[in-house]
C-alpha cells in the first residue's frame, strides 16, 4: 500500500553569526508512522570532519536524542501534548526537537505516494544527494587504494599482477564483463581476483558480493573461493550493515583486512597458489 | 516601570566592583596569594515588553533554587550601561564553553534515571509557579543515561510575563500548582510532571522547601526591590512565597490528579 512521505534534513550550523548550515542527515516519515533515517557518523566515526571538533560530542548527543524519538511510539509537542507516531503531527513535533545549532528542517514531501519497502532506498538516495559530499567517498576510496597498492608493492611472490582487469562471465544466462581491481595470473589465464570493498558503503558491499558470487559460481571456469579476496579496512567502527556485508562476502571470498599485520602474508598465500597453477 | 528594548544577549559581562572604574592590564594566571583577575562568560537577560519582570523573577527563583541545592548555574545581577540609564541584568554563568547547543532532555528518562532531582525540579517549579518548564530549559549530560542535570530560565515564574502578570498572577495561582499549563494557569504544561512515578521524592523536597526561613524570603524580595522592583510587588511576592513554602505539601496533595503516574500517595492521616 502506498503512503504519503515527508522528509526533513538534519542541519548543523557551526557559526550562528555566519549562519552557514551543513547537512548532517535525513529523516523520512511515511503516513502511518513508518520512519527511516540516516545520519553522518551514526555507524562509524568517519565523515565527522564536517562537524567542528568541539561540537562532536554535542552532535553525538543529538544523534542519540533524535534516534530515541524516531523509535518512540509517541512524542510531546511544544504544549506538552502527547502525539502518536501514526499522526502527521508527530513529524511536526519531531521537527521542533531542534535548537539553533542542530536542527531538523522540514524539506518537503514526495508528490507521489511510495510503498514501505521503497523507504530505505529513498533515505539512501536523499542521503547521497543531499548530505554526502563527494570528497568523503573519494577520501575513503583513496585511502583503501593506497593501502592495497602498498601491500602489492611489498609482495615477493613472482606473480603477474593486473589492475582493472576485464573478466567476462555469465550471470543468469546473460553475458557480463566485470572489471576487477586486481587479478593474479597471465592475461589469458587469470587465476585469482581481488577487489577493494568499502565496508561503510552498502553499494560497495552488495555489488562486490554479487561480483564474487558470479565469479565463483557462474563462469565456465569458476574461480575457487580461496583465490578470491575482498580487500577491506577493519580499522574503523563497523556498524551492523558492515558486519552483515562481511558475512555475505565471506561466503564467496577470503576477506583480507589490509590494515592488519597478517594482510601481506595472506596476500602472499594467494599469490603463491596462483603462481603454482 | 520604563519600557525597555527587547533584551540583547551578549557573551561577556563585567562584574564591576565598586572600587574600580576601569580595568587595565589584566593579570594572567594567579599571583603569589593565589588570586587573579580575568574575564568570564555569561548569559545576560534584561526586561522586555513581553517580560517586564524577567530580572526579578530570575533572581528570586535562582536564589531559592540555590538555597534548595538545585543545579542552577551561578548568577549575579549586573548592569548594562548600553544607554544612559543603567538597567539591571540577570547574568547567569555560561556552563557550556564549547558553545555547542545540547539537545533538550527526554523527560521520561530524566524522571526514571534522576528521579529525586526531577521531583526537586517539579517541587521548586510549584513553589515559584513556573509556567514555562519545557524540555529545552533543562539539560542533561547524556540523553539516555543522565547523571547530571542543569536547569535555567525562570523568567515566566512568580510575577510572570506572558499571560497573567504581577499581583493578578499571584492571586490567581495562590491555590494552584501553577505548572500544568491549564486554562487557569496558562503557560506550558510542565515537561516532567506527567512522568513522576512516586510521591516520596516530591514530599522530601516539599519538606526542604518548608524549611526555607522567613527572613530569607523577605530579604531576597527586598533585594529585588533594591534592583528596581516596585516595593508593593516585592511585598506581595514575599507574602506569596511565605504562604507557598508553608503550604507546599498541601498544594501537592490537593492536586493529586495532576500527577498521573503517582500511585503511592499516603493516606490522609500520614500526610507530611
Amino acid at each position: 500500500m502506498k503512503k504519503t512521505v515527508r522528509f526533513a534534513l538534519a542541519k548543523y550550523v557551526p557559526d550562528l553569526q555566519r549562519m552557514e548550515p551543513r547537512n548532517l542527515g535525513v529523516v523520512v516519515w511515511a503516513e502511518g508512522g513508518i520512519v527511516a533515517s540516516r545520519f553522518l557518523g551514526e555507524n562509524s566515526k568517519n565523515h565527522l570532519a564536517i562537524v567542528e571538533r568541539e561540537s562532536r560530542r554535542a552532535y553525538r548527543q543529538w544523534l542519540t536524542y533524535w534516534k530515541y524519538y524516531l523509535n518512540s511510539h509517541q512524542i510531546s509537542d511544544k504544549q506538552g501534548n502527547l502525539i502518536e507516531r501514526t499522526k502527521s503531527e508527530f513529524f511536526d513535533a519531531l521537527l521542533h526537537k531542534s535548537k539553533e545549532q542542530f536542527r531538523l528542517v522540514d524539506s518537503g514531501h514526495f508528490s507521489h505516494k511510495l510503498s514501505e519497502n521503497e523507504l530505505a532506498d529513498v533515505v539512501n538516495d536523499l542521503f547521497v544527494r543531499l548530505v554526502e559530499k563527494p570528497g568523503m567517498l573519494h577520501s575513503e576510496l583513496t585511502e583503501l587504494k593506497e593501502s592495497c597498492d602498498k601491500l602489492f608493492e611489498a609482495l615477493e611472490s613472482p606473480v603477474k599482477l593486473h589492475h582493472n582487469f576485464p573478466l567476462p562471465s555469465r550471470v543468469f544466462g546473460v553475458h557480463r564483463t566485470f572489471t576487477v581491481d586486481y587479478v593474479f595470473g597471465e592475461t589469458g589465464k587469470p587465476a585469482a581476483c581481488l577487489q577493494r570493498v568499502l565496508l561503510t558503503r552498502h553499494q560497495s558491499l552488495d555489488s562486490n558480493a554479487f561480483l564474487f558470487q558470479a565469479l565463483t559460481r557462474e563462469r565456465e571456469s569458476p574461480f575457487p573461493k580461496e583465490n578470491c579476496a575482498a580487500l577491506v579496512t577493519k580499522d574503523q567502527p563497523i556498524g551492523n550493515e558492515g558486519l552483515a556485508g562481511l558475512n555475505i562476502l565471506s561466503q564467496f571470498a577470503t576477506v583480507i583486512d589490509v590494515s592488519s599485520a597478517t594482510a601481506l602474508r595472506e596476500l602472499e598465500q594467494i599469490a603463491s597458489r596462483t603462481s603454482l597453477n | 516601570m520604563a519600557k525597555h528594548k527587547p533584551p540583547a544577549y551578549f557573551y561577556r559581562a563585567f562584574f564591576k566592583p565598586n572600587s574600580l572604574d576601569v580595568f587595565e592590564g589584566f593579570e594572567t594566571g594567579l599571583d603569589l596569594r593565589g588570586c587573579g583577575l580575568g574575564y568570564t562568560q555569561a548569559w545576560h537577560k534584561g526586561a522586555s515588553d513581553i517580560s517586564p519582570f524577567a530580572v526579578y523573577n530570575e533572581f528570586i527563583a535562582a536564589e531559592i533554587g540555590h538555597f534548595l541545592r538545585l543545579p542552577i548555574p551561578p548568577f549575579a545581577v549586573t548592569y548594562t550601561s548600553a544607554d544612559e540609564t543603567e538597567q539591571p541584568l540577570f547574568s547567569s554563568l555560561d556552563f557550556n564553553f564549547s558553545r555547542a547547543s545540547l539537545p533538550p532532555v527526554i523527560p521520561e528518562i530524566c524522571c526514571d534515571k534522576l528521579a529525586a532531582l526531577s521531583a526537586g525540579v517539579v517541587a521548586f517549579d510549584i513553589l515559584i509557579a513556573n509556567g514555562d518548564r519545557h524540555d529545552a530549559n533543562l539539560v542533561t549530560d547524556k540523553p539516555l543515561d543522565p547523571k547530571r542535570m542543569h536547569l535555567w530560565d525562570h523568567e515566566q515564574s512568580l510575577l510572570g510575563g506572558f499571560d497573567l502578570v504581577g499581583i493578578d498572577r499571584l492571586n490567581q495561582l495562590q491555590n494552584r500548582l501553577g505548572i500544568t499549563g491549564g486554562k487557569n494557569t496558562g503557560g506550558t504544561a510542565h515537561a516532567l510532571l506527567p512522568h513522576l512515578s512516586t510521591c516520596q521524592h516530591l514530599f522530601h523536597w516539599a519538606g526542604r522547601i518548608a524549611e526555607i526561613p522567613l527572613f530569607f524570603v523577605e530579604e531576597i524580595c527586598a533585594e529585588a526591590a533594591h534592583y528596581g522592583l516596585d516595593k508593593q510587588l516585592a511585598d506581595a511576592l514575599a507574602l506569596f512565597l511565605r504562604d507557598r513554602t508553608a503550604r507546599i505539601s498541601q498544594l501537592i496533595n490537593a492536586n493529586r490528579p495532576a500527577f498521573p503516574k503517582i500511585a503511592d500517595w499516603p493516606a490522609q492521616a500520614e500526610l507530611p
